[in-house]
C-alpha cells in the first residue's frame, strides 16, 4: 500500500499543477499600468450598470477607467497577492481581486505605495521585481505580511529603496537564483535604504545587495533572524551608517553577511525604548557566515548594548580603523557552548582613535567585552599588530572551558 | 489496484469538469438575448460607449447600454457565437424577426429540444438555429 501511495501521490500531485487542469484561470482587469487579477471561476454574475459600470466580485470598475479585459487561462491565480514589476515606463502592478477593495494602492511613476486597511486580517505577499532607476516601495499595515524579493534592481531618488512601516511580522523571502540590489537617495531623512519597522525574519536562497547613501543599508526598529532556510546572502557595498542596525536583536542562524564600506558599525543590536522587549540589545550568532570590512574609525564590526552569544558559523573581520573594534558588547560574550563554537579570524592593524583624548581616545581591539568573557567551544584566531591594539580585551572575568585560541586574553580575572 | 486507479480517474474528472466551467463568456444584453464566446485569449475593451470583444472568432461590437450581465460558463451545447451584428435574431411580440436570414432556415427549439414555430412563442427562453450560428434568445 505505501509502495501505491508513493507512486500515485507525485502523479496526482504533477496532474494537478497541469495548467488548465485546476480551477485557476484568470481575469485581468487593466486600469492604466495596474492590473486586478480575477479568479474566472469566482467571478460569477458580472453586472453592467447604465453603460458605465461594471460590478465584478462586489466591486465596481467605471469603464471610462478600464483599459481592457483579458482572460488568460493559463494563469494562475494567487490570493491576497500583489506582484510589482518595476520598469523603464514605470511600475507595473497586478493585484489579487480579493485585496482591491482592502489595499490602497497608488503609484507614481516607479515610485509605489501600498496601505493596507487596519481592518485586513489576512497576511498580503508583495512580490517585487524589475528594475528602475528611480522607484521606491512603501508598505504599510496591520497585520503581519510577506515582501519576495524576485530579481529587483531599485535605485531611489526620493528616500528609502523599500520602506515598511507595519510594525508586524515581515518575512521577507530571497528566492534561488534572484538577485536584488536596492540603493537609497543621498541627502535624505530615511533611516535606511531597507527599512523595516517591524519585526524581519529572512529565508530563501537569493541574494541582497545594499547600498545606504542617506544613514543605514538596512535597519529594522525590532528584530530581525536569518532565519535556518536563509542559504542566501546579505552584501553591503556602503553605508553612511551602520550595514545593518538592527533594534532590539540580530540572530543569524544561517546565511552569508558581507560588510565593507560602512562609516558605522557593521552590525548594530541596540535597545529598544521598550524594556520588556525579549533579549533586548541582544546579538546572537548560530550559524552561517560573516565577513567584515571594519576601515571606518572608531566603530565596530558587530556591537550589542548588551549581551553576545556565538554558538556556530564563521566570522572573520578586517579590523583596520583607529579605534576600532572587530566585536564590542556592552555586556558579556559567550563563544561556544558545550564544547561547541564558532570559528573567529580577525586581523587587527588598526591603532588608536584620538591617542590623548580624556574623552574620545579609544585603542584597536579585536574583541572588546565590558562585562565577562566565557569560552566553551570553537576556534578563536587573531592577530593584533596596530600600534596599542590588543586582540582581547574584557572588563570583567575571562572563564575558559573549552576551544582552541591563539592570542592573550587581558581581562580583570582570569 | 483497482481502486487506486479508480480514485485517480475520479480526482481527473472532478478536476477537468471544474476547469471547463470557464471555457465560455455568456454575455446577456438588457432585451434577454444572449451570446456567448469562447473566453480563451479573450480580450474586452472599452470607449465610445461601446465595448469591444476580441476573440478567436473575431471581432465584435456592443453598445455598453445595451450589455446587462456577463458571466464564464461550460455550457458545451446550445453554445451560440457572436454574429456579425446582435440584433441579428430576436423574439418580439412572439414572433422571431431576423435579420437577413430566410424564415426557412430558421429552426426553433425550447430548451428540452421540442422543435417548434416561428410565431405564437409565449414568454420564455428558446433556441434559434440558423445554418450558420445557433442562439439562445428570451421572448420576453
Amino acid at each position: 500500500m505505501k509502495r501505491l501511495t508513493r507512486f500515485f501521490l507525485p502523479l496526482l500531485l504533477a496532474l494537478l499543477g497541469i495548467p488548465g487542469l485546476t480551477q485557476a484561470q484568470v481575469m485581468y482587469i487593466h486600469q492604466g499600468h495596474t492590473a486586478v487579477a480575477v479568479p474566472m471561476a469566482e467571478a460569477g454574475v458580472m453586472n453592467f450598470a447604465e453603460g458605465a459600470t461594471l460590478t465584478v466580485m462586489g466591486h465596481t470598475y467605471t469603464l471610462d477607467a478600464v483599459d481592457s479585459v483579458r482572460i488568460v487561462p493559463t494563469d494562475a491565480y494567487t490570493p491576497d497577492a500583489i506582484a510589482i514589476r518595476y520598469a523603464a515606463d514605470g511600475a507595473h502592478v497586478v493585484m489579487a481581486a480579493s485585496l482591491v477593495d482592502d489595499v490602497a494602492l497608488t503609484t507614481d511613476g516607479a515610485h509605489v505605495t501600498a496601505i493596507a486597511a487596519p481592518t485586513l486580517q489576512r497576511e498580503v505577499t508583495y512580490s517585487l521585481s524589475g528594475a528602475s532607476a528611480d522607484g521606491s516601495f512603501a508598505m504599510d499595515g496591520e497585520y503581519k505580511a510577506t515582501v519576495v524579493l524576485d530579481g529587483l534592481t531599485l535605485t531611489s531618488t526620493r528616500g528609502a529603496a523599500i520602506d515598511i512601516a507595519n510594525g508586524k511580522r515581515i518575512a521577507v523571502i530571497l528566492p534561488a537564483s534572484k538577485a536584488t540590489t536596492l540603493t537609497d537617495a543621498a541627502g535624505g531623512t530615511q533611516k535606511a535604504c531597507f527599512f523595516i519597522n517591524g519585526h524581519a525574519e529572512f529565508s530563501g536562497a537569493g541574494s541582497l545587495t545594499l547600498t545606504g547613501r542617506t544613514k543605514h543599508a538596512y535597519a529594522s526598529d525590532e528584530y530581525t533572524l536569518l532565519k535556518a532556510d536563509f542559504s542566501g546572502s546579505i552584501t553591503v557595498l556602503a553605508a553612511e551608517g551602520d550595514g545593518m542596525h538592527t533594534e532590539q536583536y540580530f540572530r543569524m542562524k544561517n546565511g552569508r553577511v558581507t560588510i565593507s564600506g560602512v562609516k558605522g558599525d557593521g552590525i548594530d543590536a541596540p535597545v529598544t525604548n521598550d524594556a520588556t522587549d525579549v533579549d533586548n540589545g541582544c546579538l546572537f550568532v548560530e550559524g552561517g557566515s560573516i565577513s567584515l570590512q571594519v576601515t571606518a574609525d572608531d566603530v565596530k564590526g558587530l556591537k550589542c548594548d548588551n549581551a553576545m552569544t556565538l554558538t556556530g558559523g564563521t566570522i572573520e573581520a578586517t579590523v583596520s580603523g583607529l579605534g576600532t573594534k572587530g566585536i564590542s558588547t556592552g555586556t558579556d560574550l559567550l563563544v561556544g557552548t558545550g564544547g561547541n563554537g564558532p570559528t573567529l579570524r580577525m586581523s587587527v592593524t588598526g591603532t588608536t582613535y584620538m591617542p590623548g583624548n580624556a574623552e574620545l581616545e579609544s585603542k584597536c581591539r579585536g574583541i572588546k567585552v565590558k562585562g565577562q568573557f566565557t569560552f566553551d567551544g570553537g576556534n578563536i584566531s587573531i592577530s593584533a599588530t596596530g600600534a596599542k591594539s590588543k586582540a582581547i580585551s574584557v572588563d570583567g572575568n575571562y572563564i575558559y572551558k573549552s576551544g582552541s585560541i591563539n592570542c592573550a586574553v587581558d581581562a580583570a580575572n582570569t | 489496484m483497482k481502486r487506486y486507479l479508480l480514485s485517480i480517474a475520479l480526482c481527473l474528472a472532478a478536476l477537468t469538469a471544474g476547469a471547463q466551467q470557464t471555457d465560455y463568456l455568456t454575455l446577456r444584453m438588457a432585451d434577454g438575448t444572449e451570446c456567448s464566446v469562447p473566453s480563451s485569449g479573450l480580450t474586452l475593451t472599452f470607449g465610445n460607449g461601446q465595448m469591444t470583444v476580441r476573440s478567436t472568432q473575431g471581432t465584435t461590437n456592443y453598445a455598453l447600454t445595451s450589455l446587462a450581465q456577463m458571466w464564464f460558463a461550460a455550457t458545451p451545447t446550445a453554445i451560440s457565437s457572436l454574429s456579425g451584428s446582435n440584433a441579428g435574431i430576436r423574439i418580439i411580440g412572439g414572433q422571431v424577426v431576423a435579420t437577413g436570414i430566410a424564415p426557412a432556415d430558421i429552426r426553433v427549439f425550447t430548451p428540452d429540444g421540442r422543435e417548434v414555430g416561428q410565431s405564437g412563442l409565449p414568454r420564455g427562453l428558446y433556441i434559434v438555429r440558423t445554418p450558420q450560428q445557433t442562439y439562445k434568445v428570451t421572448a420576453p
